[in-house]
C-alpha cells in the first residue's frame, strides 16, 4: 500500500511545483515507484517544471470522466524508471474534479505506487479541497515571507480539521546571508511560529532556475545546495532519522573534524 | 592600536543589526497576525473591544480617549521567552468621579423605577390580553361539549322528546341557559358532566365580569 503525500502551501509561488518535482524525483533516486499527480487544473504547471509537456495525451479531467483508462493517462518520466505524472487538464476548471473522485484516483494509485505526491494549487478553494482528500500526510511549503508565514498557518489548520494530522514544513528560499544580517527571519523563529516538524530547508540558489529552464529536476545538478536539501527531504519522507541541515550554519572542515574527535 | 579599531567595528556592526534587523519587526507582526487569525477574529475585533471597555470605564472615571492605548502583545517569560499573549491597555486617567457618581446614580435609580412602573403597566395590559384569550377558548370548550351533550341527547329518544319540548317553552333563550335547561332534564347518569359544564359556564360569566372591569380600567389610563 502507497502513502498520499499532499504538497500544499496556501500562497501561491513559494516552490510547492518544485518542491513536487524535485521531492519525486529523489524518492525515485532512491528506489520508490512513485506517482505525481498536479491538481492545479486550469494553471498546469508540473509537465514543464518536469520536461514532460509534450509527452501529454490524456489527463486527470479525462481519467475522471472515464474517457480514458488511469494507465493511459500516466507519463513516464525520461530520466527515472518508476517515475510517473498525472498532468492536470488546462482547458477546464478545479470543479471538474471532485473529493470523491480524487478519493477513488488515490486509493487505485495507491494499489501500485509506494508515493502518491499531490501537487496543490494555491489557495483554499475547491482546488485545495479536492488536492487534500486522499491524502495521508502534508508537506507545508513556506518560505521566509510574512505573507507566504501567515497563509501557511491557515493551511496548517484546515489540514488539521480535515483530520491530515502532523502536517511537515519545508521552509523554501532560505539566503543565508540575509539570516546572518537579521534581516530574513531565521528557520527557528518560522517553526517557532507554525510550531509543526520541521522536513527540511531548502537554499534558494540560481541552479532552480537554471534546471527548471531545461526541464530538468534541481538534484541533478550536483553542485547545486538546494538539491542536496530536497535529496535530504527524501531521506526523511523515507523515515530516515537525519538531522536538518540549515544553510548558513553547515559546519566547515574545521568543525566536522572536531566533531569527529569529540566522539 | 588594531585590536582597538576592530573592537569598534564589531561594536557598529552589531549596533547597526540591532538597528536595522526587520527580521524582528516581521516576526512580531507575524505573531499578532496569526494571534488574530488563529482565534478567528476580524481586524475591527480590537476597535470594537477597546469602544466597549471605553463605554464602561466612562460610567466611573474621566479617560483620555485620544491618548488610550489598547492592544494585543505577548507577555515575556522570565527566562526571556515568549509566553502567552496577553491584553494590553493604557488608559491615562482625568479625573475620578466620585461625587458625580453619587448624583449619576440618584438619577439612575429615579430612571429605573420610573422604567418599572412603565413595565409594569405594560405587564398589565399584557395579562389582560391573556385573559381575553383565556375566556374565548373556554367558551370553545364549552360549546363542544354542548354539542357532545346534543349527540348523546340523540341517542336517548326519551330525553330527546322532553329536550325539544323544554326548547318549545323556552324558544329563542340564551345559549348559556339553554346548557342549564339540558343539564337539568338530562338523565342521573350524566349529572357530573352537566355539573362540570355548569361551573364551566359560571367561571366563563366571572371572567366576562373581570374583563369588563379590566376594559373600564384599561378605558380611565387612556
Amino acid at each position: 500500500m502507497g502513502e498520499v503525500i499532499v504538497i500544499t502551501s496556501g500562497k501561491g509561488g513559494v516552490g510547492k511545483t518544485t518542491t513536487t518535482a524535485n521531492l519525486g524525483s529523489s524518492l525515485a533516486l532512491e528506489g520508490k515507484k512513485v506517482a505525481l499527480i498536479d491538481t492545479d487544473i486550469g494553471l498546469r504547471n508540473l509537465d514543464v517544471v518536469m520536461g514532460l509537456e509534450n509527452r501529454i495525451v490524456y489527463d486527470i479531467v479525462d481519467v475522471v470522466e472515464g474517457k480514458c483508462k488511469l494507465r493511459q493517462a500516466l507519463i513516464k518520466d525520461k530520466r527515472f524508471k518508476e517515475l510517473y505524472l498525472l498532468p492536470a487538464a488546462q482547458t477546464r476548471d478545479k470543479s471538474a474534479v471532485n473529493e470523491e473522485q480524487m478519493k477513488e484516483l488515490t486509493t487505485k494509485l495507491k494499489e501500485e505506487f509506494d508515493y502518491i505526491l499531490v501537487d496543490c494549487p494555491a489557495g483554499i478553494e475547491q482546488g485545495f479541497k479536492n488536492a487534500i482528500a486522499g491524502a495521508d500526510r502534508a508537506i507545508v511549503v513556506t518560505t521566509a515571507e510574512i505573507s507566504s508565514i501567515r497563509d501557511a498557518d491557515r493551511i496548517i489548520g484546515l489540514l488539521e480539521s480535515a483530520e491530515i494530522k502532523n502536517p511537515e514544513l519545508v521552509i523554501n528560499r532560505i539566503r543565508p546571508n540575509m539570516v546572518k544580517r537579521g534581516e530574513m527571519m531565521d528557520v527557528d523563529d518560522i517553526v517557532d511560529l507554525l510550531s509543526i516538524d520541521l522536513i527540511g530547508v531548502v537554499p534558494d540558489d540560481e541552479y532552480i532556475i537554471t534546471q527548471t529552464n531545461k526541464g530538468e529536476p534541481v538534484i541533478q545538478n550536483k553542485r547545486a545546495p538546494s538539491g542536496k536539501a530536497y535529496l535530504e527531504i527524501a531521506k526523511r519522507v523515507l523515515g530516515e532519522d537525519i538531522e536538518v541541515t540549515i544553510p548558513g550554519r553547515e559546519q566547515s572542515f574545521w568543525q566536522k573534524i572536531k566533531s569527529i574527535f569529540r566522539k | 592600536m588594531f585590536e582597538n579599531l576592530f573592537k569598534l567595528f564589531k561594536k557598529e556592526n552589531k549596533r547597526e543589526t540591532l538597528c536595522e534587523s526587520s527580521k524582528d519587526t516581521a516576526k512580531e507582526r507575524l505573531h499578532l497576525v496569526l494571534m488574530q487569525d488563529r482565534a478567528n477574529v476580524s481586524a475591527d475585533f480590537l476597535d470594537l473591544m477597546r469602544q466597549e471597555i471605553i463605554e464602561v470605564i466612562k460610567k466611573y472615571i474621566d479617560i483620555d480617549e485620544s491618548t488610550m492605548d489598547v492592544r494585543l502583545t505577548n507577555q515575556t517569560n522570565d527566562d526571556g521567552t515568549q509566553g502567552a499573549p496577553a491584553l494590553y491597555a493604557n488608559i491615562p486617567i482625568l479625573n475620578i468621579k466620585d461625587e458625580n457618581k453619587k448624583m449619576k446614580m440618584e438619577e439612575q435609580i429615579n430612571k429605573e423605577t420610573q422604567e418599572k412602573t412603565k413595565e409594569a403597566l405594560e405587564v398589565d395590559q399584557t395579562t389582560i390580553e391573556e385573559e381575553d384569550k383565556k375566556i374565548e377558548e373556554a367558551i370553545k370548550i364549552v360549546e363542544e361539549e354542548k354539542n357532545e351533550t346534543q349527540n348523546k341527547e340523540k341517542n336517548n329518544e326519551k330525553i330527546k322528546t322532553q329536550n325539544e319540548k323544554e326548547k318549545d317553552v323556552k324558544g329563542e333563550s340564551q345559549e348559556k341557559e339553554k346548557n342549564n335547561n339540558n343539564s337539568e332534564s338530562n338523565n342521573e347518569g350524566n349529572d357530573k358532566e352537566e355539573s362540570e359544564v355548569q361551573n364551566k359556564t359560571e367561571n366563563i360569566q366571572k371572567k366576562i365580569k373581570s374583563q369588563n372591569k379590566n376594559q373600564k380600567r384599561k378605558n380611565k389610563r387612556e
